[in-house]
């Protein structure tokens, strides 16, 4: 759990940015993995058999990460850094402004 | 299609893609992660990679054992050359018109057999992606390349007796083969010789190992 709290302070928008550092490393991990299937010399096959996999576990290690972050509730009481919560908070307090501001307006 | 696309290839080229587009269509949008992002993202991260993974490993281990890979290295031009060359008599050439096995005749032959031989021949395989890259046989052209480049070890005659199996009367009823059974078992006399069935790579060796002079 203080490893959770840990990265949720260390990382803006843990979440959102370890899934999307996932994906890139999981592209990159495809595409070596591609290379090696389309130019099968014996290099590109090694890299496919070795960086392809390791680029493709560590995208999987991040995007378990961000899963976790996001299903264990915040410790009550820390300031959590993360996001999607907090995008939701500050949309809603928007359109409460705008509707204030409409109210007024009338 | 290139010689090397199998089944498996497209398969694995087909999960690849997917993941792929999957995921770039994620870092383009960048949705906010709710439950059906998280599944899509679990299809994009995890199960076409997986499958993608997979299906290439098989078929990159395929593929290493298929003539053209070992042939790509500039060094076993020669080998390769003769292996295709459909008026050569050399062993390796006749076993590589074979159309059970021609086209992965290098692996065939020179894999380890027995319970760690698959292991043991990709790790020798290893070795000659070194050798080639650090070693110094990149740098080497085809005259530098016959005197240095040989095999580590004697040939081992049970890589012939994977399918020649030496127990069917006609090979016994060859004086030779009677008279060097045991040479032949340890190794001390080559199937692939001067005198016996001939070398495999007869353009590698020097005027006297083709003589069978020492």
């Amino acid at each position: 759990v203080r490893a959770i709290e840990f990265l949720r302070q260390r990382i803006p928008q843990s979440v959102q940015t370890l899934t999307r550092l996932a994906a890139v490393f999981a592209l990159l991990g495809l595409l070596v993995f591609a290379v090696g299937l389309l130019y099968p010399r014996p290099l590109a096959v090694i890299l496919s058999m070795t960086l392809g996999h390791a680029l493709g576990a560590f995208a999987v290690g991040l995007y378990l990460i961000a899963v976790i972050l996001d299903s264990i509730p915040a410790s009550p009481g820390v300031v959590v850094s993360d996001d999607s919560g907090a995008e939701r908070a500050a949309e809603r307090q928007a359109e409460v402004d705008s509707e204030k501001k409409v109210l007024h307006g009338k | 299609m290139p010689d090397h696309f199998t089944w498996l290839t497209v398969i694995s080229l087909a999960a690849i893609a997917a993941a792929a587009t999957i995921l770039i269509v994620f870092l383009w949008k960048k949705p906010p992660i709710d439950l059906r992002i998280k599944l899509w993202l679990f299809a994009g991260l995890g199960a076409f990679p997986f499958l993608g993974a997979t299906s290439s490993t098989v078929a990159g281990m395929e593929t290493t054992t298929q003539r053209p890979f070992c042939g790509s290295c500039h060094v076993m031009d020669d080998h390769y050359m003769d292996s295709n060359d459909p008026n050569s008599q050399s062993l390796a050439a006749r076993h590589s018109r074979n159309p059970m096995f021609g086209g992965k005749s290098c692996y065939v032959c020179h894999a380890d057999y027995g319970m760690y031989g698959y292991a043991m021949t990709k790790a020798g395989g290893m070795r000659h992606v070194y050798e080639y890259y650090l070693g110094g046989y990149r740098q080497m052209n085809m005259d530098e390349a016959r005197d240095k480049v040989h095999l580590l070890k004697p040939y081992d005659n049970t890589n012939c007796r994977q399918c020649h199996t030496a127990t069917l009367a006609d090979w016994k009823q060859v004086p030779e083969h009677v008279s060097l059974s045991d040479e032949l078992k340890s190794n001390q006399v080559s199937c692939a010789s001067a005198g016996c069935h001939g070398f495999a790579h007869p353009f590698f060796k020097s005027k006297e190992e083709l003589e069978g002079r020492p």
